[in-house]
């Protein structure tokens, strides 16, 4: 149990390294000195009290996405539609946000709640795709994405456009539905802590619920689930209402904290959170306390790039990249993971330990 | 000298069977003198081969395949123990042995899936290495497998063509159109290559996995159960073309269950028990009760009694299974007809060679359905319930929980990357905890079980999946046993056991008995002897009751579809 941590520290350690080389090199075709660039991307997420606020700021909606996103790979599922589940909670919030009187912290709660239902539908309709259909996951959550980018677009430009504004865009929400600022003149807001709330429950959820144990074990092998008697279609429902509604608030926490009103896609409310979070998730490797660093992670990642992009004149195309490999050093991380441990099984010559850790890379593979 | 030992080595490489025989004629009458020197080339014949080819020159045909001593170990569990086999072209030679006896790990070896762990390979007489089975397809053994390896989505023919990979990237369809007609011609294949191997029955994607063999001209052909997948007349027309292929010059090895089979086309049989070779017979000495014997090991059958507890009353039957058949995905019957009742206080015993249905029966009795089978017909009733078409899952709703040790116990049984503690907790998570799991009380449990079922996990925290084989198995089989329910399905998970936990297996089976009905399948009957109060015998989807008293002898010809 403790090596495997220490080969996955290990491992991880491996990847970033990695990133970091490739990176450089990168910048430095482009002309970048990359020591200088990687010192504006740190001084840009974390060395100012803007950026900091910033990279909180981003790791809001990176965190409840990447919850959402988690709740659902552990269940084995491949929920890749965070993006659209987003657009459908900042669409349930708004709707709250514009229609509804309430005191200050029921609208709040209100909104947060028709939130997680939007998107929970929409995450919740993939999984009902599935069952019923055999559709696969990827690829209705993928597309549903831009059915729900789409649709509110339409309500920006259609029924819920305030002509009275510049943007084509909303009317500005009530004081009773914004989620307060932390800091004033500072960007990040009290969304934090429904979100860290969230991350808590989550854990919980694994940790000690009936429910959690059988999303895990549905996860981890589907034939051992059917056998134990859970009902796999009830159970890929419930994890996909979950998975999609949690990333839902994501979207309810960034109209109601940042943007105060629901925008169309020419100036989005979203600058990929859905996705970037599918790299945060798989960077904590699955682990609901991991996800809280990796979103931060992510956050400075997407603030300093912006500052280096200001600094340096890069495209922000081109620092973009790094976000990418970074998803991609994850991805392959288990290659690290399966030669480490072969390094240090294959000096152990003895034939029954060298089975187990022959089964132990498998199972790592599998995980 | 050293100019006839080079021209030897190159020609030897050249072409080994045509011209090494009257090349080393000619090259020892040269140089009678020297009969201790070594041919230094790569194959390393030793003189002493020399001679004995030069002795016995070219009309008599030599062993094509030769497997020297193989030996193959899986950590403490001997596959394979010292085994020789010997092939010759023009021979049919008949493997057989019981599941685990090691037959797959030899043929996996002659096919370079596996490596042995010591002894020789000899392909014409040269020691060769098979690193993977390219190797033994270059040196001209070809295996039909068990399971085909037919890409679904494409036609008989495209699935020849991509198999040849012939040089020409144009034509290769024709090509192969033009081989796979010509084979099909020459050996009376009767197919539609042009149909997508998808809607193929077993047989023809059986015939098309031959002619994939027959065009790639192999030498040596390792047919692997060939006869499991085909029905009646096709399985007496594929044994005639068996012996048609040997009469052509193939090498063949044919493995199978069916000693009627074995017996029709072999010329040698070799019966392979617990890994090593426990008879060799010719044709003429080979007969069915023989068989049997070598096969299933020990003369005398000691049959240990064990009288039931008996509580046979009416009211005590918890599974009653009336005249179940059932189809597969493809149509094909697996379970035909099939009728039988426990009672609390007994062990239905069903025997059987794998393959006979077992599996797919459990499956529709548990309603975990795996194999995707479709019930045509029948009842199951679980005490008074009908749980025909329920689902695993239905049939804990409505509170008729059984345990089940399921076939592949370690894939299906248990979910590897969670640890010990959450395997415990599998298939009883409703007993620690209505929404909340109490984990304190699983630990416990966990550690209780441990302990009794001595698994060599360090603790409830250990991943499963780091266990060994035997101590997964356990952990099912520990998990199961201790839900004390009315009704177990028991799917004999002894083989990758040692011989203590089997024993303590059979205590747990003997035990349980007090207080459940419990239905035990396996093919080793020794286990199945000693714990059944009444056995039952699966072929080909039906169930047999095999009569008191039981003997050894009357259960193997059961099992092989003997009457």
């Amino acid at each position: 149990m403790k090596q495997e941590t220490i080969i996955n520290m290990i491992s991880l350690f491996v990847v970033i390294v990695a990133v970091l080389l490739i990176s450089a090199a990168i910048f430095a075709i482009a002309n970048v000195n990359p020591i200088e660039a990687f010192g504006h991307m740190v001084r840009g997420a974390l060395g100012r009290s803007e950026g900091l606020s910033e990279t909180v700021a981003r790791a809001i909606p990176l965190l409840f996405a990447a919850l959402g996103i988690l709740v659902a790979f552990k269940g084995g599922l491949w929920n890749v539609g965070a993006e659209g589940q987003f657009y459908m909670g900042a669409v349930g919030a708004t709707y709250v946000a514009l229609n509804m009187s309430l005191p200050q912290p029921l609208h709040i709660i209100a909104m947060m709640l028709f939130a997680f239902i939007f998107a929970a539908m929409w995450g919740g309709l993939a999984g009902f795709l599935k069952i019923k259909f055999g559709a696969n996951e990827i690829l209705t959550t993928l597309m549903l994405n831009y059915v729900a980018i789409w649709f509110t677009h339409y309500l920006c430009f259609g029924p819920w456009r305030d002509v009275s504004r510049v943007i084509t865009a909303t009317a500005w929400f009530p004081e009773t539905a914004r989620l307060s600022r932390l800091v004033t003149g500072y960007r990040v807001h009290t969304g934090i802590f429904w979100a860290l709330g969230v991350t808590i429950l989550i854990y919980l959820l694994f940790k000690y619920t009936r429910l959690g144990q059988t999303i895990k074990v549905m996860g981890c092998n589907q034939n051992a689930a059917r056998y134990s008697g859970i009902n796999i279609g009830k159970t890929i429902i419930i994890t996909m209402l979950i998975s999609g509604g949690i990333a839902g608030l994501a979207g309810a926490a960034e109209v109601s904290g940042i943007y105060y009103c629901l925008r169309n896609g020419s100036y989005p409310i979203s600058p990929g959170y859905g996705f970037y979070a599918i790299g945060a998730a798989l960077l904590a490797n699955l682990s609901v306390i991991g996800t809280v660093f990796a979103a931060f992670l992510f956050g400075a990642l997407l603030t300093g790039a912006a500052y280096l992009k200001t600094m340096t004149g890069l495209h922000a195309h081109s620092v973009n990249f790094m976000v990418g490999l970074l998803i991609l050093a994850v991805l392959a991380r288990n290659v690290f993971v399966k030669m480490i441990t072969k390094a240090i099984y294959s000096k152990k010559a003895v034939t029954p330990d060298k089975k187990l850790s022959d089964n132990r890379i498998k199972d790592d593979n599998k995980g | 000298m050293e100019k006839a030992s080079l021209n030897l080595s190159s020609q030897l490489s050249f072409s080994r069977r045509t011209i090494i025989a009257p090349c080393l004629r000619e090259y020892l009458s040269s140089r009678p003198q020297n009969f201790h020197v070594v041919v230094k080339d790569r194959f390393k014949l030793s003189i002493n081969l020399i001679a004995k080819l030069y002795k016995e020159g070219l009309n008599k045909t030599m062993p094509t395949l030769q497997l020297r001593g193989i030996t193959k170990r899986f950590g403490s569990l001997v596959a394979n123990n010292n085994i020789d086999l010997d092939l010759k072209p023009g021979e049919v030679h008949g493997l057989i042995g019981e599941n685990g006896a090691g037959k797959s790990t030899l043929m996996n070896i002659a096919y370079g899936l596996l490596e042995p762990d010591e002894g020789q390979i000899l392909v014409d007489e040269e020691v060769v290495r098979f690193k993977s089975p390219i190797d033994a397809l270059t040196s001209g053994i070809g295996m039909l497998h068990q399971h085909f390896k037919l890409a679904q989505s494409f036609t008989g023919l495209e699935n020849i063509a991509l198999y040849l990979q012939t040089n020409s990237n144009i034509n290769f369809i024709q090509e192969a159109e033009k081989k796979a007609h010509e084979i099909k011609t020459n050996y009376g294949f009767d197919i539609d290559l042009n149909k997508k191997v998808s809607v193929m029955g077993a047989h023809e994607q059986q015939l098309v996995e031959l002619i994939k063999l027959f065009c790639a001209n192999y030498k040596v052909l390792i047919l692997d159960e060939p006869t499991s997948v085909l029905v009646g007349e096709q399985i007496d027309r594929l044994l005639k073309q068996v012996i048609e292929w040997a009469k052509m010059g193939y090498a063949i090895v044919f493995i199978s269950h069916k000693l009627d089979e074995i017996i029709t086309v072999s010329d040698r049989i070799t019966v392979l028990r617990k890994g090593s070779v426990v008879e060799r017979m010719s044709k003429e000495e080979a007969s069915k009760d023989r068989l049997i014997r070598a096969v299933v090991g020990g003369e005398l059958p000691v049959v240990k009694k064990v009288e039931s507890i008996g509580l046979f009353e009416k009211d005590s039957i918890m599974l009653r299974v009336n005249n179940l058949s059932a189809v597969n995905n493809v149509k094909t019957t697996v379970i035909n007809d099939v009728s039988f009742q426990v009672s609390k206080g007994e062990i239905y015993g069903i025997a059987g060679i794998m393959g006979n249905g077992q599996d797919h029966l459990v499956d529709l009795i548990t309603g975990t359905n795996i194999y995707n089978n479709r019930i045509t017909g029948g009842k199951i009733y679980l005490k008074n319930y009908d749980v025909t078409y329920l689902s695993a899952s239905d049939i804990v709703a409505k509170g008729q929980d059984m345990a089940y040790i399921p076939p592949k116990a370690i894939e299906m049984g248990l979910a590897s990357g969670l640890s010990f503690a959450e395997n415990a907790l599998l298939r009883n998570m409703r007993s620690f905890g209505k929404y909340f799991i109490n984990w304190h009380k699983v630990v416990k449990y966990s550690e209780r079980m441990i302990s009794e079922y001595s698994i060599a996990a360090n603790s409830p925290k250990t991943r499963v999946g780091t266990l060994s084989g035997g101590n997964k198995i356990k952990t099912v089989i520990a998990r199961e046993f201790e839900r004390k329910t009315d009704l177990m399905v028991v799917f004999d998970p002894s083989a990758g056991l040692d011989i203590k936990s089997i024993k303590k297996l059979e205590q747990n089976l003997l035990e349980a008995r007090k207080h459940a009905a419990i239905v035990y399948v396996g093919d080793d009957l020794d286990m199945l002897l000693s714990v059944s109060d009444r056995i039952g015998v699966m072929f080909k989807g039906t169930l047999i009751e095999a009569g008191k008293p039981f003997s050894k002898e009357r259960i193997g010809q059961l099992m092989t579809g003997g009457a």
